[in-house]
């Protein structure tokens, strides 16, 4: 089981409720997909991936955004068991969206730079360790069903 | 993943921006490294205070940073760039390589805090290749 200090615990809940979520999650996965391009693979339905600004502007990569961090949102409201609250998720990822679990380290990164440039100097080096300790559990979580 | 005109030209620019506050540039992501990944402080157990404001992290974020911007201007040939500071990290210091990869992580993060609205994807991406570049050319005396 992961152990959360107080200070963890209430950082990941104080940057959920700063960030933007409708910005973060759309930012961070055109980053993903801009800075990564292989990661575009398992987008091939998205439509018009052909360069940075189709993949920032288009629809289906904001929407899925929002839906990366409602999942996460879902990790945060049960912090003390996300493997099995990710059961699930990581069966579809697995087995239906077969991803090489390595690309979650890749929006994980995204994801941080994200949050760090929109939080400015209150992303503070503990803030990040946390953040990024919590992101590493949620990659964990998924990781699990993969056999 | 070789460095393109644009990756170069992108690289320059922001380094341009970025000059006048490399110190604090190298200072800020040298202390959230060793913060963020505790790992890297077995490379630094001699200096003490490994707290991110101490003096010693302060100068060798500053140290790191010099020698980045003698890789921007050498852009075109980072092996003889770097041949020197490859043989330290290689035979002296003998940091494992993976670590390049962590803390090029931590120096874009704190460009994009720093310059928010230059670090664009497109930026991000000419910036971590010119990194990773950097990392292969440290590591090229290694073995």
């Amino acid at each position: 089981m992961v152990e959360w200090t107080d200070f963890e615990r209430a950082t990941i809940q104080e940057i959920f409720s700063k960030i933007d979520s409708g910005v973060v999650g759309p930012a961070a996965i055109s980053r993903c997909l801009i800075v990564y391009p292989w990661t575009q693979r398992y987008f091939g339905s998205f439509g018009n991936l052909y360069n940075a600004a189709a993949i920032t502007s288009n629809p289906k990569v904001a929407a899925h955004g929002k839906v990366v961090i409602a999942g996460l949102e879902k990790a945060l409201k049960n912090m003390d068991d996300i493997k099995n609250t990710y059961k699930d998720l990581s069966v579809l990822h697995s087995e239906k969206l077969r991803v090489d679990p390595d690309n979650f380290n890749l929006l994980a990164d995204c994801l941080t730079i994200v949050v760090a440039s929109q939080m400015g100097q209150a992303f503070t080096a503990d803030v990040q360790a946390a953040f990024q300790k919590f992101l590493a559990v949620v990659v964990a979580s998924l990781r699990k069903q993969y056999h | 993943m070789s460095l393109s005109d644009k990756d170069k030209a992108a690289v320059k620019a922001l380094w341009a921006k970025a000059e006048g506050k490399s110190n604090e540039i190298g200072a800020e992501a040298l202390g959230r490294m060793l913060v963020a990944y505790p790992q890297t402080k077995t490379y630094f157990s001699h200096w003490g205070d490994l707290r991110p404001q101490s003096a010693k992290v302060k100068k060798h974020g500053a140290t790191i940073m010099a020698a980045l911007g003698k890789a921007v201007k050498g852009i075109d040939d980072l092996t003889g760039t770097l041949s020197a500071l490859s043989e330290l990290h290689a035979f002296k210091l003998r940091v494992d390589p993976a670590n390049f990869k962590i803390l090029g992580h931590n120096i874009i993060l704190v460009l994009a805090m720093f310059f928010p609205a230059d670090f664009t994807p497109e930026v991000h991406v000419s910036v971590e290749k010119f990194l990773q570049n950097v990392a292969w050319a440290l590591s090229e005396k290694y073995r």
